[in-house]
């Protein structure tokens, strides 16, 4: 079954109603490799999230199609949407999605509940690589931003997953520890033949990528 | 995960919502469980809900006595009874009027001899008709039914003061007893057998068919007037009304019952009017709190999904926290509503007699059904939130 994730001339409302309209992903036909990172520029509004929030079956997708392992994802059930989640993608959010009462590992628990798939010497390594594990009994409301940011990235790593897609997954991040972040993220993709989808605002990102799309 | 979605519930909301509900569940409970016990208070003379049967007779007045009006019913006063509100049917008597003896032969000299009457009525009006209960030309066996009243008399009143022995129902049914008839100077002579005895109409009575054929041969006029009727009703008041205008009488002890009957239901059908109205709204407010509890958590719930978790997941741990209030109602509601009847029915006790210290299986599986009417409808509205919240938008 094919890894690969296809955009086939996806255009939002938004984008209609832009008049000098270039991008290399709305509108056109978009095929993602598996095993390749992919860094996706752009400024703020130009609907970076809303791709990859489409991808993940959290916006519908209002013209064109997305196909992910060979169906349109239009055609996915609540059940595999779950799957989608769980079993193929896994996602960094903006906002993190972090339950600010419960602490930083019951975060992480709570995903690893559904695939048990890490060890937990692997998810200890991966803390104290980004230097989380301090904090692991702290709710996420008490932490700061940087530190909510980092946990997201630990959570995400805690299920199998063909396509990792990262919503500026180091805005909160200062320079060694987004360094830090992005070198566990290109390791775990490499390690799991995983696609990656990084969002960013950066025209040149300083992360490692294989292709740049202007979106 | 259950933690994820915790939610802080005031005490004062779970307890008014928890108090709606078994409020609601013991209003409706109640009424289920009284219902036998109500059924079995009225038992001796019907049953509750069965429609009561009353005989009518014109008022005998000294204008009647001395020849001047007559107490039978003519055509159209039977016609407008079956119009009076209440009545369900009306059935005529019809009676002997011809000569009739009967005459009983105990070996010896001991031969029992009596002048008789008897009335026939359509079959429908007879509480049971027993077996064998017809008569057709050329039999020579008559069966009657009497009144249960009449062997009571005969125990109780008769026997004693003559020094002669009871007899069981069993008994009179084994007996057997010439009858003679005669009239227009014909004679003829039937074996007569007690087929039965009669709680509702108090008369000798023979199958109408027999009536109808010996007034015939015997009688001069086959065609008389009824001078009875028998109607079956459920409701009083018009009746009574329409009696004392037309100058009618019944047992009145039966009219008391017939009212008593319809008061019992009228108070039942509020009390379950009261009952649904309460239930309707104690689902209601379960509604509400299933919605409230699913709008407080939505954003956790949204978190959730976007972790991965499934909707079925999510709706069984949604509605173990949802469905646990009416299950607890229900478990609270029960023995409160047994505890009220039994109270109630202390009160009552000596007219209805024996009971059950516990109330009636199918007022329980009554209530059961209930729940179970709600926890469909709660799944339901979880199943559709739930999909609303976790589909694309």
């Amino acid at each position: 079954m094919s890894q690969e994730i296809e955009i086939v001339n996806v255009c939002p409302a938004f984008f209609t109603s832009v008049e000098n309209r270039q991008s290399d992903v709305w509108g056109q036909r978009l095929n993602l490799l598996s095993g390749r990172t992919y860094a996706i520029s752009a400024a703020s509004g130009k609907g970076k999230s809303t791709l990859l929030n489409m991808i993940f079956g959290v916006r519908a997708i209002p013209n064109g199609d997305v196909i992910i392992h060979n169906r349109s994802s239009k055609t996915f059930s609540a059940e595999d949407r779950s799957v989608l989640r769980s079993r193929w993608c896994s996602m960094v959010f903006q906002d993190m999605q972090l339950f600010q009462h419960l602490t930083a590992r019951e975060n992480l628990e709570l995903k690893n509940q559904l695939s048990e798939t890490p060890r937990i010497e692997e998810i200890q390594d991966w803390c104290k690589l980004l230097e989380v594990d301090a904090f692991l009994d702290r709710p996420c409301g008490q932490l700061s931003l940087g530190q909510q940011q980092r946990i997201a990235i630990v959570r995400a790593l805690l299920q199998p997953f063909e396509w990792l897609l990262l919503d500026e997954p180091t805005s909160h991040l200062d320079e060694q520890n987004a360094k830090r972040a992005m070198d566990l993220i290109k390791e775990e993709c490499t390690k799991r033949s995983a696609g990656c989808l990084v969002t960013t605002l950066e025209s040149k990102p300083l992360f490692h990528y294989d292709h740049l799309l202007y979106c | 995960m259950r933690k994820a979605l915790q939610q802080h519930i005031s005490l004062w909301q779970i307890c008014m919502v928890l108090f709606a509900s078994t409020l609601g569940m013991v209003c409706l409970g109640l009424p289920m469980m009284l219902f036998k016990d109500a059924s079995q208070l009225v038992q001796h003379e019907h049953r509750l809900f069965d429609d009561a049967f009353l005989v009518l007779n014109k008022r005998v007045t000294m204008f009647n006595t001395i020849g001047l009006g007559s107490v039978g019913f003519n055509p159209q006063e039977i016609d407008s009874l079956s119009h009076i509100k209440g009545i369900q049917k009306v059935g005529t008597f019809d009676h002997n009027a011809f000569q009739i003896w009967a005459e009983a032969d105990f070996g010896g000299a001991n031969v029992v001899r009596t002048e008789l009457f008897l009335e026939g009525v359509d079959d429908e009006f007879i509480d049971q008709p027993p077996a064998g209960w017809y008569w057709s030309e050329g039999q020579s066996e008559v069966p009657i039914m009497v009144p249960t009243d009449y062997l009571a008399l005969y125990n109780f009143g008769f026997a004693p003061g003559q020094n002669l022995p009871g007899i069981s129902k069993d008994l009179a049914k084994q007996s057997k007893f010439t009858l003679y008839v005669s009239g227009q100077g014909k004679q003829m002579q039937f074996e007569g057998r007690i087929a039965g005895f009669s709680d509702r109409i108090e008369t000798i009575l023979a199958p109408k068919s027999f009536l109808q054929w010996a007034n015939q041969y015997f009688a001069s006029e086959s065609k008389q007037r009824p001078k009875r009727v028998i109607v079956k009703a459920n409701e009083s008041i018009a009746l009574q009304q329409e009696m004392s205008a037309r100058g009618y009488e019944t047992n009145k002890e039966k009219l008391q019952s017939v009212r008593f009957q319809q008061l019992v239901r009228q108070v039942m059908g509020a009390a379950y009017g009261l009952g649904i109205c309460m239930v309707l709204l104690a689902i209601g407010s379960f509604i509400l709190f299933s919605n409230l509890l699913i709008t407080r958590s939505r954003e956790r719930i949204q978190t959730l999904f976007l972790l991965g978790y499934s909707r079925k997941k999510l709706a069984y741990l949604m509605a173990r926290k949802v469905l646990i209030f009416p299950i607890v109602s229900l478990l609270v509601a029960l023995p409160v509503a047994a505890w009220l009847r039994w109270n109630i029915i202390q009160d009552v006790r000596v007219f209805i007699g024996e009971v059950s210290a516990w109330p009636s299986a199918s007022a329980i599986l009554g209530m059961l059904c209930l729940l179970a009417v709600y926890l469909t409808v709660a799944v339901f509205d979880l199943w559709r939130q739930l999909t609303r919240i976790e589909r694309p938008h």
